[in-house]
């Protein structure tokens, strides 16, 4: 197999550090990371399951949140030899690449969601090869989905606003309310928006969109964001009137 | 009263997580150590299949038995862990359904309940099918996510006095003196822990382990390459109703489907190489199942080694499913334990068997209780770094 020879600048803990790795033509960005760390065993960083699964690796590549698994080189070099590598925002960086996941999963914990869902046949973005489009609602009503959303933190490391208030609860944590609110499993529907309906949950939101720009997995954190808004708007309309 | 026996679990995969749950639960105090992070070896690059048992119920009949009452337990013990939209086997051609008979009969065996069900039915139930398969057999399959499953055994031993050192290194193993030394890959320095039992639970990575106290595990790391396609193609895991081959499970998980796997030895568990080829070999009969497969766009590739048990005259995919644990005391490393072979699925019999084992040899009188206490949520584990 024929290795193609390209450069990874990482902002490590110590400062910025190159390395000269060679990867396969099909070749991701965390494989060309793996080869990096197979060069230097203190270089630190998290993966799993390469599968855009698990949620560990996402990363920014050349500034912007990608999970390292599931971004092609290609995508990303566009004929260059260079690729720029750096941890999330918003998250204290424990090394390297590494950053702590624990108050970002604090938050999403406070909501106590049962993870397992009904299946959606109307997903966020339809695409007519999906399962869910195919399968007639009354069969679809016996099969269950996990969420969709798998905690990988991109879209808190993209939020302008996560970045200057650690208070606020963040589009991943908002998602889920909002996810929540649409199929409450048992759940207080009172509960889960009080929980988000305050000055650091859904109103700190300023719109501008770039949670469900690097989502991978088709959560749409402000769709669901402004969803929650616009109950709560007409909630508080009605009770005017 | 007596301090409590200290242990060191070497893998924070899901053999060494399952450990650490179990031997907590039991009164030991334990440190697992991870040379990277959690899940981050053969338990992260998996299909993510709870099994049945069904795809071994003809040749490994042994596993086939652990697998569905494991099964049973992780549905216990992990309910928000698990897609549970069960599995179907599907034949294709004649020779499918001549391995039929003997495959139903080895999960009667096994204690599998299985569904025949009509071909109509299963095609309404999984419309992208080929609409030309023979028959469609439902089982108990499930889907879940491996991170998470280590995750929560973690956060549970955790919450039960359990210390997890990731990004450590283990550099030494003097079983003589109970002493392990790691070294942190984040600050380089060392570090002595001392262990009156150390379990190597390193998967593929097991026989440098043992390396390490001049011990020798019986280990044949099997490569498996997986892809995944940016749509969901089932509502249930497909299996192809055949002699277990390469690329004829296709695992549902979420938005997307996992392909999978191919089967080959290698040397070096941390290079393996995915070659086109076996791109193609996994495509060729996943997509003969579902054809649409043809026409999703590839979002991943992966591979990983098994950590298979070495049994002598077998190979591959003939190669048992089943796990040991061994005692390295006759080896001359008293204290000193590892287990391997095994499935993810089975993790936590694994765990109670080698914390059996382990209770033995530390003279601790205490029931595995892992068969019916709840995990914690994997929001729940507090992540240790150092």
């Amino acid at each position: 197999m024929e290795l193609t020879p390209l450069r990874l600048r990482i902002k490590r803990t110590s400062g910025w550090q190159e390395y000269d790795v060679q990867v396969s033509p099909g070749a991701y960005v965390l494989d060309a990371l793996e080869a990096a760390g197979a060069q230097d065993g203190s270089l630190l960083f998290r993966h799993s399951c390469h599968h855009a699964s698990c949620g560990s690796c996402g990363l920014r590549v050349n500034g912007r949140e990608k999970l390292a698994c599931v971004t092609p080189l290609r995508d990303v070099l566009r004929g260059h030899r260079l690729v720029q590598l750096e941890p999330l925002r918003n998250f204290p960086v424990i090394g390297d690449l590494l950053v702590e996941f624990n108050p970002f999963m604090h938050k999403l914990d406070s909501l106590d969601m049962p993870l397992r869902r009904r299946v959606d046949p109307l997903g966020s973005r339809p695409n007519l090869e999906r399962i869910e489009e195919h399968t007639a609602p009354d069969l679809a009503a016996a099969f269950n989905r996990f969420e969709n959303c798998i905690e990988c933190g991109l879209c808190v490391s993209a939020c302008p606003v996560a970045g200057q208030d650690a208070q606020y609860a963040g589009p991943a944590m908002l998602a889920a309310a909002g996810r929540l609110a649409t199929e409450p499993r048992g759940r207080l529907l009172a509960d889960v928006l009080a929980r988000v309906d305050h000055e650091q949950g859904l109103w700190r939101c300023h719109g501008v969109f770039e949670c469900s720009e690097v989502c991978p997995a088709n959560v749409d954190p402000a769709r669901e964001i402004m969803k929650l808004r616009a109950r709560l708007l007409g909630a508080s309309a009605r009770e005017r009137t | 009263m007596a301090a409590p026996a200290r242990a060191v679990v070497i893998g924070a995969g899901s053999t060494g997580s399952a450990l650490a749950h179990d031997l907590s639960l039991r009164g030991l105090q334990v440190t697992v150590v991870d040379r990277a992070g959690v899940a981050s070896g053969a338990t992260g690059h998996n299909q993510a299949q709870l099994h049945s048992g069904a795809r071994y119920a003809v040749n490994d009949p042994e596993s086939a038995r652990e697998c569905i009452q494991e099964n049973w337990i992780l549905r216990r013990i992990l309910p928000e862990g698990l897609e549970l939209n069960d599995g179907l086997f599907v034949a294709l051609d004649e020779p499918g359904m001549a391995y039929r008979r003997a495959f139903l009969e080895g999960c009667s065996d096994s204690g599998i309940p299985v569904r025949e069900l009509p071909v109509e039915e299963a095609l309404q139930l999984e419309p992208l099918l080929d609409q030309r398969i023979l028959a469609a057999i439902q089982v108990p399959d499930g889907v879940f996510d491996p991170y998470r499953l280590c995750l929560s055994f973690l956060a549970t031993a955790c919450r039960n006095g359990a210390e997890v050192r990731t990004f450590c290194e283990v550099v030494q193993l003097d079983t003589a003196n109970r002493t392990v030394v790691i070294r942190s890959r984040r600050t380089n320095a060392t570090e002595s822990l001392h262990a009156d039992v150390v379990i190597n639970a390193a998967g593929p990575w097991a026989g440098s382990v043992a390396a390490l106290a001049g011990s020798h595990v019986p280990l044949e790391p099997s490569a498996g390459a997986m892809l995944t396609i940016d749509r969901r193609v089932c509502n249930m895991v497909i299996n192809l109703l055949a002699p277990p081959g390469d690329g004829d499970i296709i695992v549902p998980q979420r938005q997307t489907s996992i392909l999978g796997t191919t089967s080959w030895k290698v040397d070096d568990p941390d290079d393996i190489p995915i070659s086109p080829e076996q791109i193609e070999s996994i495509l060729e009969v996943a997509g003969a199942m579902i054809p649409a497969i043809r026409q999703a766009r590839q979002r991943g590739a992966m591979a990983a080694a098994r950590p298979l048990l070495l049994v002598e005259g077998a190979g591959g995919r003939a190669t048992t499913r089943a796990f040991k644990c061994i005692d390295h005391a006759a080896g001359g490393a008293p204290g000193f334990f590892s287990v391997v072979g095994g499935k993810t699925t089975t993790a936590r019999l694994m765990a109670e068997k080698t914390a059996d084992q382990v209770c033995e040899f530390l003279d601790i009188q205490s029931a595995c209780r892992t068969r019916d206490l709840p995990l914690l949520s994997h929001r729940k584990w507090i992540g240790a770094w150092s």
